[in-house]
């Protein structure tokens, strides 16, 4: 969306119409329901979150202050909501990490259930699709939030960094290391 | 901080969209890296499933209208509290403005009950009072022989009377000729 029917959309919202909201909803709701659906991986879960998204959006938005982007503070909430969602269901599924992260036992993701394709709602992944859910679920918790905050939220490495208390260089090093082993878990798949 | 991390470092604020400067081997890596993001598009699931946008859409419809209700019902609150306070004012003011007329009593409960303990203390002791004085009074009126009479047993007093008729009884027969010649 450009930037000026997003400040409409915004302004509207703040306002409490439920017309700046839908707007909001259309402008990021693919991102943030496929952020939400690689996170945990179905669709039940990724449309709950989403539900909850939408919640917080309408009773959160007048303490987004400008100072960054929209979607950035939009994916922070994101961010927060899959940790909490992993936080109450206390899975802990016996993860083999490829990146060779060092914290998997602190890692909301390393929580998440192992699954297949999941094919519910009409939505029909494709194979390749189902490979790279498989792979991105053997990440530690924190390379795959970490990519998936940069590729769904666009989020700047000093942001990923902030969110993740870790030096900058070390988010991109991780990102880096895990998309390596995405590809390489890949490539093993095809063959 | 070794190379490596130096380089990541610097490669990640280029990233961000700072214009710093990179050597070879920092371009080489930040090339590398662009390509890996830019792959990571097989990431993307299409649009949101019709029911979860309408869910969504559901949601944020139903807080808007709630928090209006909410809000409606906090005001609502407010005011019933308000007319409350009120009318507890009006009552006390007009109870305050009520003045007890001649044999009205317009004491309070605890001041009406802290009397009647008061004046029943008053009574018991002016009671005991009057029967100390009763019996001050009759113990002047007795004599000593009053005394020493009350307190000796009546049948006590018969068996002395019996004694004394039978001394005098005999007293009398020693004296009598009949028995003598016996």
């Amino acid at each position: 969306m450009d930037s000026e029917p997003l400040s409409n959309a915004l302004s509207a919202a703040r306002a409490g119409q439920a017309d700046g909201f839908a707007a909001l909803l259309d402008a990021y709701g693919r991102r943030l329901y496929g952020y939400f659906y690689r996170a945990v991986g179905n669709h039940h879960d990724a449309e709950d979150l989403l539900g909850e998204m939408s919640l917080r959006l309408v009773r959160n938005i007048n303490s987004y202050n400008e100072q960054g982007r929209l979607e950035h503070w939009i994916f922070r909430i994101a961010a927060n909501l899959v940790r909490d969602r992993f936080r109450r269901k206390k899975v802990r599924p016996k993860l083999h990490s490829l990146s060779g992260g060092d914290d998997e036992q602190a890692s909301p993701a390393a929580m998440l259930p192992a699954r297949g394709p999941d094919v519910d709602n009409g939505l029909m992944l494709d194979e390749t699709s189902a490979q790279l859910q498989r792979a991105l679920e053997k990440l530690d918790e924190t390379t795959r939030e970490m990519i998936l905050l940069r590729h769904f939220g666009e989020m700047p490495f000093k942001e990923i960094a902030e969110l993740f208390d870790c030096p900058i260089g070390t988010a991109l090093a991780k990102v880096h290391r895990g998309i390596k082993a995405l590809r390489g878990q890949m490539e093993t798949c095809d063959d | 901080m070794t190379d490596r991390e130096r380089q990541y470092q610097r490669v990640a604020r280029v990233l961000d969209g700072e214009p710093l400067k990179l050597d070879a081997a920092e371009q080489a890596l930040l090339d590398e890296l662009r390509g890996q993001l830019e792959s990571l598009g097989q990431l993307d699931v299409g649009s949101v499933p019709a029911p979860a946008r309408a869910r969504a859409r559901r949601t944020m419809r139903d807080e808007l209208r709630g928090g209006w209700r909410s809000v409606a019902r906090r005001w609502v609150s407010v005011g019933l509290a308000a007319a409350a306070v009120l009318a507890i004012a009006m009552i006390v003011h007009f109870q305050q403005q009520e003045q007890p007329g001649p044999g009205r009593l317009a004491l309070p409960a605890a001041e009406v009950e802290t009397l009647v303990l008061a004046m029943q203390t008053d009574l018991e002791s002016q009671l005991l009072i009057d029967a100390a004085a009763e019996i001050d009074t009759l113990e002047s009126q007795l004599t000593d022989s009053d005394v020493v009479e009350l307190l000796v047993d009546p049948i006590d007093r018969s068996m002395e009377q019996l004694d004394t008729e039978i001394d005098e009884l005999i007293e009398d027969d020693f004296d009598a000729p009949s028995l003598m010649k016996i």
